[in-house]
């Protein structure tokens, strides 16, 4: 959490006055219960946020959020065609990318569709405005 | 964050890279070469809210190989910074027309302050 702080600071001190920053975030659903937020963290990327985290930090460098929209279900979609595609090449991937590569590819995706399923990973568009 | 970077020195590197592009075009019809979950579709969506006009400078923080800054800058017309750690990653970013690609890490960029119109990031504070 200190590093994505650092990296927002960092974001803040070379953006233009009044400027935008804009991007996609994955994080914990708000409103979980500790031991769900929990297992988003195991399903999720590591390292994933807390509910609502992202926009606290931003807040916290100075930053003003403008606008934010979840986007999970397209995510969702994006994510599951990724995995189904990885599932179609299984075997030229299996070649060029390594066995091991391929199954910590394979369980990440897999891991973040059941994150997302249970309802506990959400993906969010956030603007901001320094 | 910074924990990842072996991580994604591997999976940037040539083979890998273009495994992803085959997975692009078999899950989305099109590759692009994404660098998590981005489309195009969500890269415009980042263009219209970042307001860039011609003469801006776009950084994109955590670019990877350079999606979705270079799609966001060559719909605005403007100069693109894309920083990242990953060398492999940078040098096929900085084969974008009109990209510098920079090694840093994000919490210590290597600019001045004030130095930016806009800045694009996408599923790097995840």
């Amino acid at each position: 959490m200190l590093e994505k702080l650092s990296v927002l600071r960092e974001c803040d001190r070379v953006l233009k006055r009044g400027r935008p920053i804009a991007g996609y975030v994955i994080h914990i659903a708000p409103g979980v219960t500790k031991a769900k937020a929990r297992r988003a963290a195991e399903l999720g990327p590591s390292d994933v946020m807390a509910p609502a985290s992202f926009e606290t930090l931003t807040q916290a460098v100075g930053l003003t959020v403008v606008f934010s929209e979840d986007v999970t279900a397209a995510f969702r979609t994006t994510c599951a065609a990724l995995a189904d595609a990885r599932r179609t090449l299984e075997d030229e991937l299996r070649l060029e990318e390594g066995d091991e590569f391929y199954e910590e590819e394979r369980r990440k995706k897999q891991s973040m569709l059941q994150g997302i399923d249970e309802g506990i990973l959400r993906r969010s568009f956030v603007v901001a405005r320094k | 964050m910074a924990d990842n970077c072996e991580f994604f020195e591997s999976k940037y590197d040539a083979a890998r890279a273009r495994a992803g592009r085959r997975i692009e075009e078999v899950a989305l019809g099109q590759s692009v070469g994404l660098n998590g979950y981005t489309t195009v579709v969500e890269a415009e969506t980042l263009c219209e809210h970042l307001d860039l006009e011609t003469t801006a400078t776009l950084l994109d923080v955590g670019s990877g190989q350079g999606w979705p800054g270079s799609h966001i800058s060559r719909m605005a017309g403007c100069r693109l910074v894309s920083v990242d750690v990953p060398w492999n990653a940078l040098q096929m970013a900085k084969t974008q027309p009109g990209t510098v690609a920079v090694r840093a890490r994000g919490g210590s960029l290597p600019f001045r302050g004030d130095s930016f119109d806009a800045i694009v990031h996408a599923d790097v504070f995840c």
